[in-house]
Parts: C-alpha cells; structure tokens; sequence
C-alpha cells in the first residue's frame, strides 16, 4: 500500500519538553485513520506539524511526499484541516467566507462560484448562502468548517475533534460526510476523544500518549489484543484511569500559556 | 505572475479584513471616534486663534504722540472686534508686569518712548512684546494674533497715508517666544498629532489584528493556505494602513474646519509621508510582537515605545527646545521623521524636493523593519 502520511523519528520539544518523542507514523493513501490520545498526549502537536503550523525540532514527516518542512506550500495544496476551532470570520457570509479561502488556494473566477455552491449544496447551506456566520447555530458553523477545508478538493483532510459539541443530528450528518469523502478516495486522519465515534469511523486507529504512539491498529484487533470490548476499555487500559490534568503531572508552563503567535 | 500571485494575495486579504471592520458597527464607530475625540480634545487644549477668545493682552503706552495715540486705538478697535483679545491699558510696564505675574494677563504690548517720532520721520516705530512664559501655546496664540493686528494696522495706516513705507512703521520685538512655532499655533501640532494617531494605528493595530486571528483560530486557515507569509502580513498591514488613513483624513478634516490649520503643501505628498510611516510602523509593530512571548508583553513593549517616540518626535514641542543627548534621539525616531516631513508640507507648503531627505530615511526604516519582520513572524507562529 502506498503511504500518504510517513514520519519517522519526529520530535518537537517545548523549553525541552517533549511534546512528541520520536514518533513513527505511517498512515497509507485512502485510509481513515484515528489518532486517540489523552489531553496533552501530543495529538495536536502532530496534526499541527503535519498541517505545516509547527515546524518539528527533529525527525522527518511527509504528508503526499512532501516534507513538512522542506515542501510546506507543496503540503498545502493537497491538505484541508479542520481544527478544533472554527476557522470562519462571524462578519463574513458562508459564501464570502468561502470565496476568501477559494482565492487563497488559487482557484479564479466561475470555478469559485460553481466550487462554492457545489460545497453548499454538500451540508445543505445554500440557502443560508448570504448569511453572516455569526447568525448561524453551531451545528450549521461547523458543517460550513468542513467545506472550507474542502474548497480545493484536497486529497488528505485532517479533522480535529469535528463532531465536538454538536447535536446528535449534525454529528451523523457530519459523519455521514466524511464517511462518503473518504469511500470517494480522501485520506482522512481523525482526532477525537469520542470512542464511538473513532471506532465506527477509522479503519486504523493510533493510540498517542506522553508523546509516543503507544498501539496502532485496527479497532477490532486493538480490542482483541487488550481482551476488551470495547475502544473506551482499550484507551483506558493503555492510558490509564488517572487524571491528566492532576498537580503530578509534570507539564511546563510555558506550553500551557498562550504565545503571542505560536 | 509571482508578484501578481502575492499582490492579489495580499489584496484577498486586506478586503478580507476592511469588510469585516465595515460589518462591525462598533469597531467601526470607535475607528471614527477616536480621531474625532482625540482631535477635538488636543484642538481645544492647544487653543488656536479660532478657538482662543478673550485672552486679556495689557498696554502700556510710553510714548503719548498722535502716530502712537492712532495705531493703539486701531490695536484695540481691531482686536476688540475679532474677540480674540481683552486689551487693558497699564500707565507703567512695571503695573502691567505686576499683572501678568498675577495671572491677570498673558502678554503686555509696550508702546517704546519715541515711536511717534521715528514714524513721523519715515522711519520705523518700536514695539515691545512680553509673554507669559509658563503658557507656551497661549504665548504663541497672543504673540499671532498681535502680530496678524499690527501688520493689518499698518497695512490700513499705509492706505490711508498713500505711503509706501509706512507698511514696515512698525518693529515688534519679542521677549520669550518659543522657537519654530507657526503663525496659528495647533498648525504646528497638527502634522504631530497626525503622524502619531498613523503610528499607534500601524504598530499596535496589526499586532492586535493577528492576535485576534489567532485566538480565533482564523490565522490557521491562513496558514494552511498555500500562499506566502509576505502576503499574510502585507495583506493585514495594507488594512491597518488604509484604516490608518482613513483616521488620518478625519483628523486632517476637522483640523481643518474646527481650527483653522490649513494646508499649504500637497496632500499626494502627505499621503506619501504617512504611508511610508505606516510600513515602518508595521514594521517595527510586528519585530515588537513576534519577540514577545505573549499578547500582554508585546503591549507593554508598544507602548513603551509609543509614548516616548511621541514626546521626543516633535509633535508637541519643537525638537529644538529638547537637551543637545535628548536631540539625538529624537533623530533616531522614525516619527520624528514622519512629523518633520508633514510639517514641512502640511505647514510650508515644502515640495517633494525638500522633503528627499526624511522621504529616504522612511524609505530605509520600512525596508529593513518589513525585511526583519518577516521572518521573524514566520518563526514566531511556527515554533
């Protein structure tokens, strides 16, 4: 199988704390492929360095065969990336809001209305076009999240924590659509901390903790190997049933602290 | 087709952000306001010759001759009538002095013994004008408005006499005036307040637009996006720079209508001075943040910056007046150069030929401090 995520030896220290300890990664091209993890495990230190936000401090990682580093702009054309928080402007429309990211990724003229009308039509927004964001509930936010991360028709989309949040109404319809995206041939990686979620929609799945990747694979074999039934048991045996965010953790300030920009 | 790329980039972006600012009444409201109220506030505190009425102005007349007894009587009718002066007659310098000292007036105009006849004979009458030091800004005030008074007077004097000479009869000597003031003295605050309304937009409104990116999580959609990170911060400086402007404006136009500054210079060359102003700004705004580990520190680094480049740039007194060190600081400054400039203009009517210098200096400051931030920027977002 082809590989359309590859890291290898990656790291990336905080003030010398290390938020991913070499970590070997490979996810193959079409998979969807969840990536579980405590709070402060470093799921989102990789999906940031993957989405080229955060430059690693050692080892390599290759998103479509580019490098991170090396080929940023490169990895940007083929990645969309939903975040765990909104990426639209409340002041704009859906439609300006859209046009603004079809313009960043190059595309011109009738191919932005078509490209835009065409997502909307996907989560049912076409009529809420010319609507300001602000007005619109957090289910409708979110679904219009996802086709932003889809205006340039990206072969690997990242999704972080998509469903957080939503009414069991929009968390299947956004389920439903990833789930189509990925039949159609997307690479999809997936965070979550929803166990269901992440067992009904991977078809591998990676367990992230203190930096390292501590089990990769199947749901199904994942639940066979620790004798359990179900993903939730699987996660808390592998990760424990303490509190992570308990005074003995040892995590520095300084990563709990906003930065100015980073 | 690269530079197109980032120009249309840079463009997608700063329309982006001036559409929004529009959908925000409020931040859209406080843009306004701000120059509005800073403009109307500094315009009253600095009184101009048409904010300025009934300042009490003493004279004391030492010569009691016709010509003497004729251009007082004029001084009085003409300011009495304009409003902007109280003239009260002293019989002694030293009485005058005694009230001026007490606060009662804020300048006393001395009749010299022998004015009548100097003028009489052709030749030119002594004045004497003494200021109330602890007032600088009403100090000029007076010192214009008697001036504007005694060249009116003489010009009537001459026009009755059908003498030539009689348009210089009279020679005003000054005691204590401050150096480099204009003849309305806000025209020489206003380029200042100007400039520096420019820079506070510049450095700590980009600073603030990217912060708010961020902690709306909307710069990572940036980002991700595959254009440069020149674009990105081009793109956000070009809307702070035309909200800058757009403040600027505001500022020139009630300055003008409020307080009578006019403008004698081009506004294309204003429009050249701040704009290069701006870039610099941005510059320096985005060194200043991209350091800072955190939004509070990076403020607090601005504003440490920002208000002593605004007392040591010329906006509120001449850099003339400052100790020989503080001068040469005040030259390191990019406002000073922003200020210098629009003084030149805005006030002299200076063409682009005497403005080359503080032009290249600004030209300087915006390459290296966009060169520097650049960078910097790219590293402090993705470390």
């Amino acid at each position: 199988m082809e590989a359309d995520i590859e890291v290898k030896g990656l790291a990336k220290y905080f003030n010398g704390f290390p938020a991913l300890n070499h970590i070997d990664l490979t996810v193959y091209k079409g998979e969807f492929f969840g990536l579980l993890g405590p709070n402060g495990a470093g799921k989102t230190t990789l999906m940031r360095i993957l989405t080229t936000l955060l430059r690693p401090s050692e080892g390599q990682a290759k998103v479509g065969g580019y490098d991170v580093v090396k080929d940023a702009s490169k990895v940007r054309t083929i990645i969309g990336a939903v975040s765990d928080k909104l990426i639209m402007y409340n002041l704009l429309s859906a439609k300006e809001n859209l046009r603004f990211f079809a313009r960043l990724y190059g595309l011109k003229g009738n191919a932005i209305e078509e490209r835009i009308d065409e997502l909307l039509d996907l989560v049912e927004l076409r009529s809420w076009q010319n609507k300001l964001v602000g007005t619109f509930s957090t289910g409708m936010r979110q679904r219009l999240n996802i086709v932003r991360a889809l205006i340039q028709n990206p072969k690997i989309l990242f999704l972080d924590e998509p469903t957080l949040g939503l009414d069991p109404q929009s968390q299947r319809f956004i389920k439903d659509l990833v789930i189509d995206l990925n039949k159609k041939g997307m690479t999809i990686v997936l965070t979550t901390h929803d166990m269901d979620e992440a067992d009904e929609l991977s078809q591998r799945i990676g367990i992230i903790d203190r930096g390292k990747i501590i089990a990769c694979d199947t749901p199904s074999s994942l639940k066979r190997m620790q004798g359990v039934g179900t993903l939730e048991e699987v996660f808390l045996s592998l990760t424990g049933r303490g509190l992570r965010d308990s005074a003995n953790e040892k995590v520095p300030t300084v990563v709990r602290h906003r930065r100015m920009f980073g | 087709m690269g530079i197109v790329r980032e120009a249309f980039n840079t463009v997608t972006i700063a329309w982006k952000d001036l559409n929004e600012l529009w959908r925000s009444k409020i931040r859209l409201f406080t843009l306004i306001m701000m120059p509005l109220l800073l403009i109307s506030v500094l315009g009253f505190m600095f009184p101009s010759g048409y904010t300025m009425k009934h300042i009490s102005v003493g004279i004391v007349q030492l010569d009691r001759g016709d010509e003497a007894r004729a251009i007082v009587g004029e001084v009085i009718r003409m300011a009495t009538s304009s409003g902007a002066l109280d003239i009260l007659s002293f019989a002694s310098t030293e009485q005058a002095k005694e009230a001026l000292m007490e606060g009662r007036l804020k300048g006393i105009l001395i009749v010299e013994p022998g004015f009548s006849e100097q003028v009489a004979m052709g030749g030119r009458g002594s004045m004497r004008l003494i200021l109330d030091q602890t007032s600088p800004t009403i100090s000029l005030a007076v010192s214009s408005s008697i001036t504007a008074i005694l060249s009116a007077v003489s010009a009537q004097i001459a026009e009755r006499g059908s003498q030539d000479h009689i348009t210089a009869a009279i020679s005003l000597e000054q005691e204590s005036i401050v150096p480099g003031a204009a003849s309305n003295p806000f025209e020489f605050m206003a380029p200042g307040f100007l400039a520096t309304m420019v820079m506070m937009s510049g450095m700590s409104g980009l600073a603030s637009a990217i912060s708010r990116e961020r902690e709306l999580g909307t710069l990572d959609g940036m980002m991700m996006s595959p254009i440069s990170r020149f674009s990105i911060i081009l793109g956000k400086a070009l809307s702070q720079t035309i909200r800058g402007l757009f403040q600027g404006l505001i500022m020139i136009c009630l300055t003008m209508v409020l307080f009578g500054v006019r403008i004698y210079g081009s506004p294309i060359l204003m429009l050249l001075v701040l704009l290069l102003g701006v870039l610099g700004f941005v510059g320096i705004g985005i060194i200043a943040t991209s350091i800072a580990s955190e939004q509070e520190t990076a403020t607090m680094i601005l504003m440490m910056m920002q208000i002593p480049m605004m007392f040591l740039s010329g906006t509120l007194y001449p850099i003339e007046q400052l100790p020989a060190w503080l001068q040469m600081v005040a030259k390191a400054i990019p406002l000073t150069y922003v200020v210098t400039a629009l003084r030149k203009v805005m006030v002299l009517g200076a063409p682009m030929t005497a403005i080359t210098g503080e032009i290249s200096i600004l030209i300087i400051i915006a390459v290296v401090s966009i060169s520097i931030a650049i960078p910097l920027f790219e590293r402090a977002i993705t470390k």
